[in-house]
């Protein structure tokens, strides 16, 4: 039988040793790798289901994904090192497609496919329908040759150097700069001239190395419930339903959470995995931190967003495995690259731009069971900015844009759709609560790239953020969340447990 | 992480969380690892002096020897390597090719475990000489065994016996011999009695996965390195200390009562089988159809085992299987029930040493040798001789045998009824029959809200320890599902996956 309780009253032993917000891939890989340090770890989630932006809901026999997601290392990334010390194996399984991608914008329209054998006439194809200048290619196959046999040391350096200007000192031709910046910052949601050319050129490599642009068979919550069913045989408790009010601290010191509900739970750390803004001015209150921080926390540049739609189809309308592009499809031969940039700066002030950049993951060509047979979900974003930005046009219009946008791009799409659900961005960050709802809290900017993103640690003793907010993790948005809370977990494990925090 | 820095870290402050798991073989160890993880206060009981139940281990003379006779079929990649992975378990295992040697008569011929490849299909056909006509059957039969992948594949061969599925391809009678002998190591069955399905899903994963081999340090590093986990995470092992009586009240276990005193628990898993456990419990406390369907389960064989202490190495294979010519499992058992004129016995002959040099002082090796027998006590005198023929036959096939054996140890069916605790000397637990598989196989949940059994007897798949294995881990996540506020599901359900807590 276990130990007889002492005679100390409950309010002077923490209850848990951590307690980890939020369940979204940053919080479950956190509440995971906690537990399996020996900690005895709480994982709250304030909504019904875990997962956050990874999350699910069923709906007409269709498995429709709360976010909207691709992933590019598969279990060579943090997702196989997190489920291998877990002792789970590899239990994930990333799926691919072939075409691997639809290209519907900015002049092109072309299935990239997933065999060598083709790839030379899909290239051809490519470089005809941009039009571009012969005289560009051998800048262009240096950059690409540059790019994928760059040596970390350089992706380092080129860690604040913008993807535009990286571009840049090989061409300015405006095709390849719009084209290319817009894919190469795809991975961000941040234009081209703010987004980092290191950390794209990093997963560039990581995915032409790893080859493993792909899917988890069941939809991406298999991802953060298979990290939280590690953690439970690790012995971490998970409770739904348990939303946050406020991260108590006395005397400087984090000492545990209360509910919503009123319920307070004590534990000797607390790791966040909501956004910097959200923790330090709604969930703890700014007046203690520091001036200093809380300056920094407010200049923390976001990236941007989306409004959603989550579309089922009666037919197979798209074949490759995502769409990415913009409508309209077509725009000016001779681009100049400022129509781009003026189309963010409106974008960006909260008007609705003339074009409109789209990106469809198709979950069930990855994997067909998340479709009824012969049927198929899109799950479709069209860049939108934060809840920073006033809206000068209202939601509304964004997705009727949105809307108008992919019926153009999916031709019949109309006529097939079985139900179509809106996800606006107010939608999104009351699900992932974060009021600002962007995508990835702490963008991947050049002046917030590795050693320059916020730390784990806060001011505040025993309060750690983890995700996609903190954390000198690097990749696309999902694998970095999960890196930053395995490193997070780690790093409260070695503090509880060297008694620096006690 | 050691018990010190567990008890430093925050009490429980919630629901407590005790289990008892009642045995330690690898279905118990493997669950009170597991358990103990998950920060469950767990108590193991053991009712022999010693853990690892048929897998345990005894030392003499320098040797480590098992207790009984085990190889591993998949090793690492198997469910016991999943197992060890799962709650880090200090586990490895050693293997090399060729693992095994079938001697068909007086022919023999090793190769390597991998059947599919033709290289070594070639060397059987020109080491056996086999009817050329049987090249269409073997074909047949090994499609159907390569297509199964999920268990799915072998739903349509429930309720058929093994025997039934052998003659639909293979006509000739040397390999016929050959799959009765494979059915009976792997289920300790005859071919009438196993299950077709059980049988070609161990014959599928074995063959497919193709990674025999046998745990460094002897088989009980199985049991040992599971409950040396349970330690480490603050568990307790109670040797010689038998459960004599499960406590339930209103439904659901309260706790186990030994000689020594009563444990509570919210969890009681047992490995000492499903009869036992249904005994332990009391009848009275289930419903008359469903003691009526466990009393009516029926075990696996047994097997009698001679162990040799060798000066010299006299296998370079890890394991040799000898089939006398026109051996086949049913008639040599119906023998041994009429105790006359006894049937030559196979042999399943394992040297550990020819993987593990460590398990013997250096330059000495082990051999053991084991039949098949019927596992009723009744017949113990008959299988004392049978033990007699597998001595003789093993003086046979090594010459060299009685000069290089330093001594011996000879286990008759007496001796594995104590171990198993069952009365009755079966080998693996309930037998995996085709009348008790499918959809008949016992639930690993008993109808008493907290109370589970583990091991071979239920919750798994698979071949012999590895079925134990596979239990362990599958009645811990239907555990953990039961227990925890929140069930995890991957994918399909959320409506039904979480509480409305």
């Amino acid at each position: 039988m276990h130990a007889q309780r002492s005679g100390k009253t409950k309010s002077t032993r923490p209850e848990y040793d951590v307690i980890v917000i939020g369940t979204g891939m940053g919080g479950s890989a956190a509440g995971a790798i906690s537990a399996l340090n020996g900690l005895k770890t709480l994982i709250l989630e304030k909504n019904p289901t875990p997962g956050g932006s990874c999350s699910y809901y069923k709906k007409e026999g269709f498995h429709v994904d709360t976010g909207t997601h691709l992933f590019i290392r598969g279990n060579k990334g943090p997702f196989g090192v997190c489920t291998r010390r877990l002792g789970l194996g590899e239990p994930l399984q990333f799926l691919h497609t072939d075409p691997i991608t639809h290209l519907r914008g900015f002049n092109i329209d072309l299935a990239f496919p997933a065999s060598w054998l083709r790839v030379p006439l899909a290239l051809l194809q490519f470089v005809y329908q941009a039009d571009i200048p012969l005289s560009e290619y051998p800048a262009i196959s240096r950059m690409f040759m540059d790019i994928l046999t760059m040596k970390p040391a350089r992706i380092d350096e080129l860690g604040t150097v913008s993807i535009e200007a990286f571009i840049q000192s090989y061409t300015h031709n405006p095709q390849v700069l719009t084209l290319i910046g817009y894919l190469m910052g795809l991975y961000f949601i941040l234009p081209a001239w703010e987004a980092s050319a290191g950390e794209s050129i990093w997963n560039i490599q990581h995915m032409i190395k790893d080859l493993n642009l792909g899917y988890p068979k069941g939809g991406c919550v298999t991802i953060p419930t298979t990290f939280l069913k590690g953690a439970r045989n690790h012995g971490a408790e998970l409770r739904l339903k348990a939303g946050v009010k406020r991260i108590e601290v006395v005397n400087g010191r984090a000492r545990g959470v209360e509910l919503e509900n009123g319920e307070k739970i004590s534990a000797r750390a607390v790791i966040s995995t909501s956004s910097l803004k959200d923790t330090v001015f709604k969930l703890t209150g700014q007046e203690l931190f520091p001036a200093a921080y809380r300056d920094k926390i407010r200049s923390v540049k976001p990236s941007m967003t989306a409004t959603q739609a989550k579309i089922g189809v009666r037919k197979k309308l798209i074949k490759a495995g995502s769409l990415v592009g913009g409508w309209p499809i077509k725009m000016s031969r001779h681009l100049n690259e400022d129509q781009m940039k003026k189309n963010y700066h409106v974008i960006e002030t909260g008007h609705v731009g003339e074009l409109v950049p789209v990106y469809v993951p198709v979950p069930s060509n990855y994997d067909p069971e998340l479709a009824p047979e012969g049927q198929q979900i899109l799950t479709v974003v069209a860049v939108a900015p934060t809840l920073e930005t006033d809206y000068i046009d209202p939601e509304q219009v964004w997705v009727e844009r949105m809307m108008d946008a992919i019926h153009n791009l999916v031709p019949g799409l109309k006529e097939n759709t079985i139900f179509c659900d809106i996800w606006s961005v107010t939608t999104l960050a009351g699900w992932i609560g974060k009021d600002n709802g962007s995508a990835i809290t702490t963008g991947q900017s050049t002046e917030q790239v590795g050693l320059l993103r916020p730390p784990h640690e806060t001011p505040v003793e025993g309060l750690f953020m983890a995700g996609d907010c903190a954390g000198p993790a690097r990749g696309v948005g999902t694998e970095l969340a999960c890196q930053s809370g395995m490193d997070c977990a780690d790093l409260v494990a070695r503090n509880l447990k060297l008694g620096i925090l006690n | 992480m050691a018990n010190k820095d567990r008890q430093e870290s925050a009490e429980t402050s919630g629901r407590p969380r005790c289990a008892v798991v009642i045995g330690t073989g690898i279905g118990g160890a493997g669950m009170a690892a597991q358990l103990a993880q998950a920060r469950f206060d767990v108590t193991v009981l053991e009712r022999s002096a010693f853990a690892g139940g048929k897998t345990a281990a005894y030392t003499r003379d320098g040797f480590t020897m098992d207790i009984a006779i085990h190889t591993s079929p998949r090793c690492d990649k198997g469910p016991i390597g999943e197992l060890a992975r799962r709650v880090h378990a200090d586990l490895t295992f050693v293997r090399k090719e060729p693992v095994l040697r079938l001697i068909l008569g007086e022919r023999a011929c090793s190769a390597p475990m991998k059947f599919w490849m033709p290289v070594p299909a070639i060397k059987a056909e020109l080491a056996f000489r086999f009817s050329p006509l049987i090249a269409g059957g073997l074909l047949k039969f090994g499609l159907k065994v390569i297509r199964i992948k999920t268990l799915e594949d072998v739903k349509p061969y429930e309720g058929m016996s093994a025997a039934e599925l052998i003659k639909a391809d293979i006509k000739d009678p040397k390999l016929a011999a050959t799959m009765d002998v494979m059915a009976s190591l792997m289920l300790v069955l005859s071919t009438q009695e196993a299950s077709a399905a059980d049988f070609l899903w161990g014959l599928a994963n074995w063959f497919k996965t193709a990674n025999s081999g046998y745990p460094k340090g002897g088989y009980a590093r199985v049991p040992y390195s599971m409950l040396e986990v349970c330690e480490k995470h603050g568990g307790t092992i109670k040797l010689g200390e038998e459960a004599r009586r499960i406590r339930i009240e209103g439904g659901r276990v309260t706790g186990v009562e030994t000689e020594k005193g009563f444990y509570p628990a919210d969890i009681v898993v047992s490995n000492a089988g499903y009869q036992q456990t249904v005994a332990l419990a009391g009848p009275g406390h289930f419903e008359k159809g469903f003691v009526r369907y466990v009393d009516g389960l029926k075990d696996s064989q047994g097997a009698v085992v001679v162990q040799y202490a060798l000066d010299k190495q006299l296998m370079r294979e890890m394991v040799h299987l000898y089939i006398p010519d026109g051996y086949d499992t049913d008639t040599f058992l119906e023998s041994v029930r009429r105790g006359h004129d006894i049937e030559p016995p196979h042999l399943y002959i394992v040297c550990p040493t020819a993987l593990d040099s460590e398990v013997a002082p250096p330059g000495k090796h082990i051999m053991y040798a084991a039949s098949v027998v019927p596992a009723d006590l009744a017949h113990q005198e008959a299988t004392g001789r049978v033990l007699d023929l597998v001595e003789s036959t093993m003086q046979r096939l090594f010459p060299d045998l009685e000069r290089h054996t330093l001594w011996k140890v000879r286990r008759n069916i007496d001796f594995f009824a104590t171990l198993g605790g069952r009365g009755a000397a079966e080998s693996i637990g309930l037998g995996q029959r085709f009348d008790q598989d499918g959809k008949h196989k016992p639930d690993p949940r008993l109808p008493v809200k907290g109370l589970y059994v583990v091991g071979a007897d239920a919750g798994g798949t698979g071949i012999g320890t590895e079925l134990a294995a596979d239990s362990a881990m599958n009645v811990f996540d239907m555990i953990m599902d039961d227990v925890s506020p929140v069930v995890f599901r991957t994918g399909a359900d959320a409506s039904t996956g979480f509480s409305s807590a």
